[in-house]
């Protein structure tokens, strides 16, 4: 008996240990990557002696994010942290510059006919993909004719089903004809990058988003290779030599995921990462305190993208305009501002960045204005008739809920400050904070249970409001504040067949008037980014929209 | 004992079937469904609907429900609906010996460090040395893993820069026992803390009641030494509860893990467990729950087995 229990001991001990060893096991052999140390690449570095001012080569810049990524295919993908690295593997035929302006990228020209319904496209003849083949017209027929197919399940269709055909011309000139003119063609559909043909056309489309090209070997043609993903911890890519911009002068980047924004942070300080392009606004102060000494440098500017109060329009006491204006002329923003983000962001009152060139500043706004706000509800019937200090209106009170998603302290802290200053005016409000699927559950269509909302939204580098503010989008899309305005909608349509630049920010400087004056939403503000990066990085340039903007002419400069 | 661990395992099948079907409801139930991530205007309502429809996610429950049961009696776990693809299984072992062997480091610490406390504690009850280990404990119960691990980063790693901020090894660096160590203390640590509170506690007590049992004084009588009779005779006996909470606290590591890998970016279960819950991806949690439950009845039958070997009266 004695020995028969020593046995199970044994066995159990074993079992254990089994665990343990094959635990090892798995990890030494993924760990085995024969890789130069930062070390050694600094020697290159410092040997090859580059006079100062001239960018050096050599470096491995480690970025910090708390999101994690699926895959790297972008029509595919639906997260920020896959399409950052998307960015890094893959090109496109145009780009947006810091302004949101188009820029070429790997296409060298773009002509329109008159009517805005063919699009002709060339390609740059000098472009390689990761393994020696030349991209062409081709790749992108190919990759375009994806999103635009039957068997594709993705969802990313929508950006491309103006599409009617693609016609490849000659070796690097694609022929697109539109169903119809659509100003989104040209910054929104060809900014998707181009996968090649030659490795992925034996895979059936509908498969394709499954296929392990997306997650183990993307093969594309930007400035630096994939190499290496381990899941949960880090994606790596290295420098190509052959990238089309010029040869990078970073060796690598890794993409470093650290799901704790606190702990990143610590990361940072103590220089376990290099580079975090989402610093919050509550932290800034403190990082900017040690920032020197650890030799960070912390570069800010808005961010694309605005935080906004919206009004369930199918609850009765937000159908009144009047009583919407009221509510906005009842809030504080510039409190909120101060007083949840510590002074950092900016008061907003349209749905477009002040960044944009799209931007028009020439709407109504309603300023923070108590006896304006108690005016207004009076006129619109909302008085305090029995002295319980919140208004009503033929017997009803004017009391609602104001929901918002868990975990974004910002939101929290701006339901409970709306609260206290509604009550000001006699509305009392109850803050509802819900955990994301089920608020956006609620919150969506077809259910659409709630009063008032604070969201955020970000903003593509090319305003259409279309998706948010047409009346068209509120049985099924993402006008669940049931936003309607006739005349805003006619614009809107509109708006999307203009080609013209000029003229369509004209047409959107009308849209936001419009829509300034209804306050669909309480626009609340335009927050701040912070990026904090390493001291001696140069060739960095601030870009509101894409963290890794033109990291080909980035590079590290060594004592 | 083999006929009784085998009975014990077939007991464990219709538990873990319960187990299966209740989870399977509770998380189909939760509000939202894995398109509640694509919130973006680029992203229509039909492309939303397509992707319920490619996933069979609109089917009835119970129609989900047998075709996953039926995938997983053929050890096909699906795959992740976020991570198009990818393996359940290939994403769980992944991570899955990360997670054990954070669990077993903290363990061996909770362990290590507990008993020894509990024994002192239980040897001189009411004395100073007592009370502090008392104190200590309470706090150590009290203390939030999160906050605990995050000041322990601000001190060792950021202050004094002795151990690695978060991660299962130098990033990019060649396979190091030292370096794979080194950066387990921290974590594994602030995973023990907690159950070195609760561990110390009841070794404390189940020692003092063995300390007044009539063999001790027995032994005390027939002149051993001290030693002898608290490390012989006492604590034998007294690590009978300890084996219980062993087997209880074994599956609790997977949920406690949650915060611990999160705050030191450790690539475990538990973060993929939170990551899957927030986004819906059904797959994936059923996968973690199956693994889960089986730790359970596992834990609970290592723990019977320890019961027979640490206790001369149990027999099976």
């Amino acid at each position: 008996m004695k020995l028969k229990k020593a046995t199970w001991l044994l066995l159990s001990l074993t079992l254990v240990f089994s665990l343990f060893l094959s635990a090892c096991g798995t990890e030494s052999t993924t760990d085995e990557s024969p890789e130069t140390n930062e070390e050694q690449t600094n020697e290159e570095a410092t040997n090859e002696e580059q006079a100062s001012g001239d960018p050096q080569y050599g470096g491995t810049l480690i970025m910090g994010s708390i999101g994690a990524p699926t895959l790297f295919n972008p029509l595919y993908s639906t997260d920020t942290a896959s399409s950052d690295i998307e960015g890094l593997i893959y090109s496109a035929p145009v780009s947006s510059d810091t302004s949101f302006e188009v820029e070429y990228d790997l296409a060298s020209d773009i002509q329109t006919t008159e009517d805005g319904l063919t699009y002709t496209v060339t390609l740059r003849d000098d472009v390689k993909f990761h393994d020696g083949e030349q991209l062409t017209a081709d790749d992108l027929v190919f990759t375009y004719s994806i999103p635009i197919s039957e068997d594709y399940v993705g969802e990313r269709a929508s950006s491309f089903e103006m599409i009617d055909t693609i016609t490849k011309i000659d070796e690097y000139t694609v022929e697109f004809k539109l169903k119809q003119k659509d100003a989104t063609f040209l910054p929104t559909t060809l900014s998707y990058e181009i996968l090649p043909e030659h490795i992925l056309k034996d895979v059936p489309i509908g498969d394709l988003g499954e296929d392990d090209f997306n997650t183990k070997t993307p093969i594309g043609s930007g400035p630096f290779k994939f190499e290496e993903w381990k899941d949960g911890q880090y994606v790596k890519v290295v420098r190509n030599d052959d990238y089309f911009q010029g040869k990078p002068y970073l060796d690598a980047i890794i993409y470093k995921i650290v799901p704790d924004a606190n702990a990143l942070i610590a990361q940072l300080q103590a220089g376990d990462v290099d580079y975090f392009p989402g610093v919050p606004g509550s932290d800034i102060e403190t990082v900017k305190e040690w920032a020197p000494e650890a030799g960070v440098k912390i570069e800010s500017g808005l961010s694309l993208a605005y935080t906004y109060l919206g009004y369930n329009q199918k609850n009765e006491l937000f159908q009144d305009k009047q009583v919407r204006q009221a509510l906005t002329h009842a809030i504080n923003r510039e409190a909120i501002i101060d007083g949840v983000l510590n002074g950092d962001g900016e008061v907003a009152n349209v749905p477009e960045s002040p960044l944009s060139w799209a931007y028009n500043s020439d709407v109504p706004v309603f300023e923070y204005d108590v006896n304006k706000a108690k005016q207004l509800l009076e006129e619109a019937g909302w008085t305090d008739t029995d002295g319980d200090g919140i208004l009503d209106k033929d017997g009803k009170k004017f009391t609602f809920e104001i929901k918002t998603n868990q975990g974004n302290k910002i939101r929290e802290d701006i339901v409970v400050v709306l609260q206290q200053q509604l009550k000001e005016i006699g509305i009392e409000v109850t803050p509802n904070i819900m955990e994301w699927s089920a608020y956006i559950e609620a919150i969506s269509a077809p259910n659409w249970d709630y009063d008032a909302l604070v969201l955020g939204w970000a903003l593509s580098t090319f305003p259409d409001q279309y998706d948010i503010f047409h009346s068209s989008q509120r049985e099924e899309g993402l006008n669940f504040v049931w936003y309607s305005n006739p005349e805003a909608d006619v614009l809107i349509e509109e708006a999307k067949q203009i080609i013209d630049r000029d003229k369509y920010k004209q047409a959107y400087g009308d849209i936001y008037k419009i829509i300034a004056e209804d306050q669909p939403y309480t626009f609340l503000y335009y927050p701040n980014t912070h990026q904090a990066m390493p001291e001696n990085l140069e060739g960095y340039i601030f870009h509101a929209r894409n963290d890794l903007y033109r990291t080909h002419e980035w590079w590290l400069k060594q004592e | 004992m083999t006929t009784y661990i085998i009975r014990r395992l077939v007991m464990a099948i219709p538990l873990l079937i319960g187990i299966t079907i209740i989870s399977f409801a509770i998380v189909q139930m939760a509000p939202g469904d894995p398109t509640s991530l694509l919130m973006d205007p680029n992203i229509s309502p039909a492309d939303r609907a397509k992707f319920m429809e490619k996933y069979g996610l609109n089917d009835p429950i119970y129609i989900q429900y047998f075709k996953w049961v039926g995938n997983m009696l053929q050890l096909d776990f699906g795959s992740s609906l976020l991570k198009k693809g990818t393996p359940v299984t290939e994403l769980i072992m992944n991570r899955l010996p990360n997670t054990l062997l954070l669990m077993l480091v903290s363990t061996i610490f909770a362990f290590l460090i507990s008993i020894p406390f509990g024994i002192y504690s239980a040897t001189r009850p009411y004395s100073k040395t007592d009370y502090s280990v008392s104190v200590i404990s309470f706090l150590g119960l009290a203390t939030p893993n999160f906050w605990l691990g995050l000041m322990l980063i601000m001190f060792f790693s950021v202050k004094l820069g002795w151990f690695p901020t978060g991660g299962v090894s130098t990033l990019d660096a060649p396979f190091n026992v030292w370096d794979r160590i080194h950066h387990l203390i921290l974590p594994a640590f602030v995973l023990a803390s907690a159950d070195m509170a609760t561990l110390t506690r009841h070794t404390r007590s189940s020692m003092l009641d063995v300390t007044k049992q009539d063999y001790m004084r027995t032994a005390r009588a027939k002149g051993f030494k001290e030693r002898t009779v608290i490390y012989k005779h006492g604590l034998r006996n007294g690590l009978t509860p300890i084996i219980t909470i062993f087997g209880i606290l074994l599956p609790t590591f997977i949920g406690g893990s949650v915060i611990v890998e999160t705050v030191f970016s450790w690539p475990g279960i538990g973060r993929l467990f939170i990551e899957s819950a927030f986004s819906r991806d059904y797959p994936v949690i059923m996968g973690l729950t199956v693994l889960s439950s089986v730790f359970v009845v596992l834990g609970n039958i290592i723990a019977d087995i320890l019961y027979a070997i640490t206790d001369p009266r149990v027999e099976y």
